[in-house]
């Protein structure tokens, strides 16, 4: 259930990147090493129902070894998730090679209009070659005219017919470009606009951690359910294991809390140490409406991202 | 998930009471119970395959050896969820429960306080005092101008941890017999939920929906509201077996009369469940949910709902 940091580098320079504190250039770049791949494998194995890693960066293609670690996990029965922007001259090759493969891929991508030509060749080529295996993820920002292209994206590729929606999150240090709350009912609002036009494509929405309820009036959370994309709100963790072995809670608490895995046993005793040092937290709230409302649990929104409920007390 | 019907034996007499038919239609007699033979004999024959077990009747309080019962479970990893009015004294057996330790909670089902005599509520409050860490509570809606709010009155009054409420529809029997919201109430009965609901996130409580609702019953804002109530949406037909006297097993109370079978006629839980999923399967054919409508239902294709309970289909 990890997400390994196969590399701290990116070949893109998003504004809004929560990942930006933990990431190269504002540190040194660095690959995971074999070695270390191979004992966090061993680490992560330790726990047998554990079959599922992550690999994400920065852009994890951009680890020479990218082609070798995909195939060392699938040769341990891993199922495969990637995380790429797929815009990197080695997509493509590998996007190819691992089409056929039990290897998902979450494609972390920006509006089209942004793309220039090569990253486009790229993306082009490596969504013609992944197919259904592709899922698209993006985060809407309140200044996005339109958000329809990941539909038309979906059926040009015949990529798999879910949409990942994001609303940008901050890292801790607010070093990143981010949805400030009066934002939210702004972006809440396209996000119904999108699931209502993918329902016509038969498309449905999904939704990464940290989106808070409240964004949406109930009429609004009313036609997600309808257009079969309905709101999952929450803020919950895959540790994030850095390329040198460091896990983190979550990109945006980056600079909150890391410790080497080396130090726990397994890593269902690495999660509840983050979990028994964070969750105390989330008593602050995202607002002070947060301390009535009953969805402030666990298994509902509790506050939204951890992140954002940290930054808005610091800012208090 | 399964439940171990104990007892036919119940001191209640709820209108709207799903078991009635049971001891009638099962030719038994009231002394019927499922015993610690039957049971044992069950776990064996799937072992490791039950991670809870439902408790009920009847009234569990009523069995004479519901502690052996849980002393089964406990020792093969087994939790148990407990289904009780709670209106008659708690069994000895209960006393050395250690809270934290032995896997087991309860629901109480509740009524309005009229449907109690003193005694009987006494017994429910002094459960409830003393059980309050493992113990919440479920409410079966039948009457759609029944004040609730003695619901989260209870809750708070007897400081139950477990601030969740289950909530079930009146259902039909199958071929009638007791007492159920028709399904052309269920509208008047959606907005009966929507307000329980919304004062529930008043009183921070979060409610579940047993199976039966159906989306139609809501309109598109309600179902919002719902969410952002913090209701467990679930538009579920998804009947649990339930394991009596004799282990004769069916598939839910409503379609009790349609298929009973022996609960150790297969090798495996799956196969058990397969085979009722095919004898109800048979017996409704390719209809799709209980309206009409349902079959070209958006929200019965996704699986979103699935067209409220079977038993609607033969009223």
């Amino acid at each position: 259930m990890a997400n390994l940091m196969l590399t701290n580098r990116c070949n893109y320079r998003c504004s809004y990147c929560f990942g930006m504190d933990f990431m190269a250039p504002r540190l040194a770049g660095k690959n995971m090493s074999a070695e270390t791949f191979e004992s966090i494998v061993e680490w992560i194995s330790r726990t047998p129902e554990n079959k599922s890693i992550h690999l994400m960066g920065g852009e994890p293609t951009l680890h020479p070894d990218f082609e070798h670690i995909a195939e060392y996990l699938l040769a341990r029965d891993f199922s495969i998730t990637v995380f790429s922007n797929l815009a990197t001259a080695q997509a493509p090759v590998y996007s190819e090679k691992l089409a056929d493969l039990p290897v998902s891929w979450v494609v972390n991508i920006n509006p089209p209009s942004s793309w220039n030509d090569e990253q486009r060749r790229n993306i082009e080529a490596s969504l013609r070659a992944l197919k259904h295996h592709a899922t698209i993820t993006f985060n809407i920002i309140p200044d996005d005219d339109d958000s329809d292209w990941a539909i038309r994206l979906i059926e040009e590729y015949n990529l798999n017919r879910s949409i990942k929606i994001g609303f940008v999150l901050p890292t801790l240090t607010g070093s990143n470009y981010f949805l400030e709350d009066e934002d939210y009912s702004v972006v809440a609002e396209k996000v119904v606009k999108l699931a209502q036009e993918a329902e016509k494509h038969d498309i449905r929405l999904e939704y990464e951690c940290g989106i808070p309820t409240c964004a949406f009036t109930e009429e609004q959370l009313g036609i997600l359910w309808d257009t079969g994309s309905p709101l999952n709100s929450g803020c919950c963790s895959r540790l994030d294991i850095s390329p040198e072995g460091d896990c983190i809670y979550c990109l945006p608490l980056a600079t909150k809390e890391k410790r080497h895995f080396s130090e726990f046993t397994t890593y269902p005793e690495a999660k509840r140490w983050f979990e028994n040092k964070l969750n105390p937290y989330r008593r602050l709230g995202r607002t002070e409406n947060c301390f009535r409302c009953t969805l402030m649990q666990p298994k509902f929104c509790n506050g939204g991202c951890l992140a954002k409920i940290l930054l808005n007390a610091k800012n208090i | 998930m399964a439940n171990l019907y104990l007892t036919h034996r119940c001191d209640r007499g709820c209108p709207f009471c799903f078991a009635r038919k049971v001891l009638k239609e099962g030719g038994g007699n009231v002394d019927d119970i499922l015993t610690i033979d039957e049971i044992r004999a069950l776990l064996d024959h799937y072992p490791g395959q039950f991670h809870e077990l439902g408790i009920l009747g009847g009234e569990p309080f009523l069995y004479p050896h519901l502690g052996e019962v849980l002393e089964l479970l406990w020792s093969r990893n087994i939790t148990a969820k407990v289904f009780t009015s709670a209106t008659n004294p708690a069994p000895e057996a209960l006393n050395s429960i250690e809270f934290g330790k032995n896997p087991v909670y309860f629901v109480v089902n509740i009524g309005t306080r009229d449907t109690y005599t003193d005694e009987k509520y006494r017994n429910l409050t002094d459960f409830m005092s003393r059980f309050n860490r493992i113990t919440s509570l479920s409410y079966t809606i039948f009457d759609t101008e029944a004040d609730f709010s003695f619901l989260f009155d209870t809750i708070d009054e007897y400081h139950l941890l477990m601030r969740f409420i289950r909530v079930g529809l009146a259902l039909p029997i199958y071929r009638g017999g007791n007492r159920f919201i028709s399904s052309d109430r269920f509208a008047e009965m959606g907005k009966y939920f929507v307000r329980m609901a919304e004062t529930a996130a008043e009183r921070s409580v979060s409610l579940g929906m047993d199976c039966g609702f159906t989306a139609c019953m809501f309109t598109t804002r309600e179902i919002g509201v719902l969410q952002r109530s913090g209701v467990n949406m679930a538009f579920d037909c998804c009947p649990v077996v339930d394991i009596g006297p004799g282990l004769e097993a069916w598939n839910c109370f409503p379609l009790f009369r349609l298929h009973r079978e022996n609960a150790l006629g297969t090798d495996n839980l799956r196969e058990l469940y397969r085979s009722f999923d095919k004898h109800i399967g048979d017996y409704f054919g390719h209809r799709a949910g209980i309206f009409p409508q349902c079959a070209d239902c958006k929200h019965y294709r996704r699986r979103a709902c699935r067209g409220g309970c079977k038993s609607y289909n033969v009223v």
